[in-house]
């Protein structure tokens, strides 16, 4: 960043004066070209796990396969030539969906995992969506209330919470509201009722992170100077807190979201599991109990994706709404 | 799993300013408890953990019947199975932690002390695992390998080590041309020594801490796993396991999966505690700084 601030009585010489960074447009295809390689190296890494197992064929069929069978398959895929052969191809062919076809349905891998992306879109964009709003204005309200009790009960209870593993806390709220009220089902998909318990949970889990870090940044920047000159202006309090505090804080809020993502992915998965909604998550669990590789490869694989996807938004994201994180 | 310890490091020194810490004597308290019933295990179960009783099943939480926490649907008396069952996510996390800070420290130190090549391409490497949500990627060991608890202690210990990685890294870089890190050089001591003695030291504050949280996210990483039926394997008692065994239970039997849940909520509850009390006390916002993402 380079900042050059004019001293009074130079030249009126301007392009020396730059207090924003220029917008870096090669920002975007670096941080595109790192998403890329995070994909790449992660598919690397399952490449070599699979190879270290001995003969991935043995993976792709049922246990009772025979050794011609396997020698057939190794053959079709491959699995005899060099190592080095075998990795080009494999991402080659995970890259363009080209996955052996499942175990227990002998359809292509991808079409099954295709087939369940709208469902755990639908769970996770939801939760995500209403779990960040939660927590905001939790956080906010934290930040600004006077009642010193009753906001310290609240923290206190969000901690807690955060303690809370997700598949414990389903459980718990399936015996409240399924099992004890008979308000909603205990699984499964199809209406909106079948959402509420799936989406409750996840948004929870995203609830206090998101309070936690909003609520310390607001915290932090109550007693910024900007703030302090706005409120000499006399701008009223709310509008401080909106316009000059809430704003500002916002950045950090995102690259925590950012970081968890991957955190919560994980709990997306069990809770989909938890819950039997036919979600990607729900599809690779099953598929790693029924020992159907094809379909775990896949399912790892467009959730690696998809995660390597959602942070590259929301750094993008991020980078918008707070030019500092720019790098140069 | 990795990454959001990552964050905690960093941001967890932000919350410091919560007065008073009633919970943290008992977060210790609860700590010491929950190793000591693991420990004891054998002495204090009541009964065997796998035996079955078939004449009592399903029994709800009495203090009269002798299954004081109750017994599961194959009559194993609950107490017993949940102080056994304490045992996997307590080894488990501390050998993974154990593991990611072997390879984390070393990675770490490396890469710091070396700078160039080396560090660049550890660093990409750290963030390509970062970049891998945690509990797919042992989803994916777990079906290959197995799962064995060696397996399970592996997986979440390579995931965990960019974690140690960043902060040593950082702190290396950060004392490496210090004045005294110099002088030793100078003074012939070879490179081994110098890091454990000179250099190394600097990070032992920021390091419990990072254990700590670790930690927290290795039960928890257990428990997930064990718990979808891809960690500890049935019949061997461990808390995600009994919670599983309980969920079809629910409406009948509630106890045989809220039990054992209630232990690990305290102990994941705890350790965060400790985890943000050490971080406020070693007044790690700076000491992190630009390690943590």
């Amino acid at each position: 960043m380079t900042v050059v601030v004019e001293s009074p009585g130079s030249d009126q010489d301007s392009a020396l004066v730059s207090f924003r960074p220029r917008p870096e447009r090669n920002y975007l295809l670096r941080r595109l070209f790192h998403s890329v390689i995070a994909v790449v190296g992660a598919l690397s890494i399952v490449f070599f796990m699979t190879a270290a197992t001995g003969n991935p064929a043995r993976l792709m069929l049922p246990d009772d396969a025979t050794e011609e069978q396997v020698a057939g398959l190794a053959a079709v895929y491959g699995f005899d030539q060099p190592l080095l052969v075998r990795y080009v191809k494999f991402i080659g062919q995970t890259v363009t969906g080209h996955f052996p076809n499942s175990i227990r349905y002998g359809v292509p891998a991808i079409d099954l995992v295709l087939a369940r992306i709208p469902a755990t879109l639908q769970l996770s964009g939801s939760a995500l969506l209403l779990g960040t709003s939660l927590g905001l204005l939790l956080g906010y309200w934290l930040s600004s209330t006077n009642r010193v009790l009753l906001s310290t009960a609240v923290l206190r209870l969000v901690v807690v919470l955060q303690a809370v593993p997700p598949f414990l806390l389903a459980l718990i709220l399936i015996l409240v509201f399924s099992l004890g009220l008979h308000l909603l089902p205990t699984s499964g998909a199809g209406t909106y009722a079948h959402l509420v318990l799936p989406v409750s949970v996840f948004a929870i889990t995203v609830v206090p992170g998101v309070a936690r870090v909003f609520r310390a940044t607001l915290l932090d920047h109550y007693t910024a100077d900007h703030v302090s000159t706005a409120l000499a202006k006399g701008i009223p309090l709310g509008s401080v807190r909106v316009r000059h505090v809430a704003i500002n804080s916002l950045g950090p809020v995102l690259s925590y979201i950012g970081l968890q993502i991957g955190g919560l992915l994980g709990g997306a998965v069990v809770i989909e599991t938890v819950f039997a909604y036919p979600g990607v998550g729900q599809l690779l669990v099953n598929s790693v109990n029924a020992k159907d590789f094809p379909v775990t490869l896949a399912a790892a694989t467009v959730i690696a994706v998809g995660y390597v996807v959602t942070s590259f938004v929301v750094d993008v994201l991020h980078q918008q709404i707070d030019p500092r994180v720019r790098p140069e | 799993m990795t990454v959001n310890l990552v964050q905690r490091l960093s941001g967890a020194a932000v919350f410091s300013r919560r007065q008073g810490r009633p919970g943290l004597a008992v977060a210790y308290l609860a700590v010491a408890v929950i190793v000591l019933a693991a420990v004891l295990a054998p002495v204090l179960a009541p009964y065997d953990p796998n035996a079955m009783d078939l004449t009592a099943t399903s029994r709800p939480p009495s203090f009269g019947s002798g299954h004081v926490l109750g017994t599961d649907t194959l009559g194993r008396d609950i107490l017993s199975r949940v102080l056994w069952g304490a045992r996997p996510p307590l080894l488990i996390a501390s050998a993974s932690v154990l593991l990611g800070v072997v390879i984390g420290v070393s990675l770490g130190t490396l890469a710091g002390y070396l700078g160039r090549g080396v560090d660049e391409s550890l660093a990409r490497l750290a963030d390509i695992q970062l970049s891998i949500p945690g509990l797919v990627l042992a989803l994916v060991f777990l079906s290959l390998f197995g799962s064995s608890s060696v397996n399970v202690v592996v997986i979440i210990g390579v995931e965990s080590w960019p974690l140690y990685f960043r902060v040593v890294r950082s702190q290396v870089r950060s004392v490496r041309s210090r004045g005294y890190v110099e002088a030793a050089r100078l003074a012939g001591l070879r490179v081994p020594k110098l890091l454990r003695r000179h250099v190394l030291p600097n990070s032992y504050a920021v390091l419990i801490v990072a254990v700590t949280l670790n930690f927290t996210s290795a039960v928890l990483a257990e428990s997930s796993l064990s718990f979808l039926g891809i960690g500890i394997q049935p019949p061997t008692p461990d808390w995600g396991v009994m919670i599983a065994e309980g969920q079809t239970q629910l409406a009948t039997a509630s106890w045989i999966a809220l039990v054992p849940g209630a232990f690990l909520v305290i102990l994941i509850l705890s350790s965060q505690v400790l985890a943000d009390e050490l971080a406020a006390r070693h007044a790690l916002k700076d000491l992190v700084g630009g390690g943590a993402a």
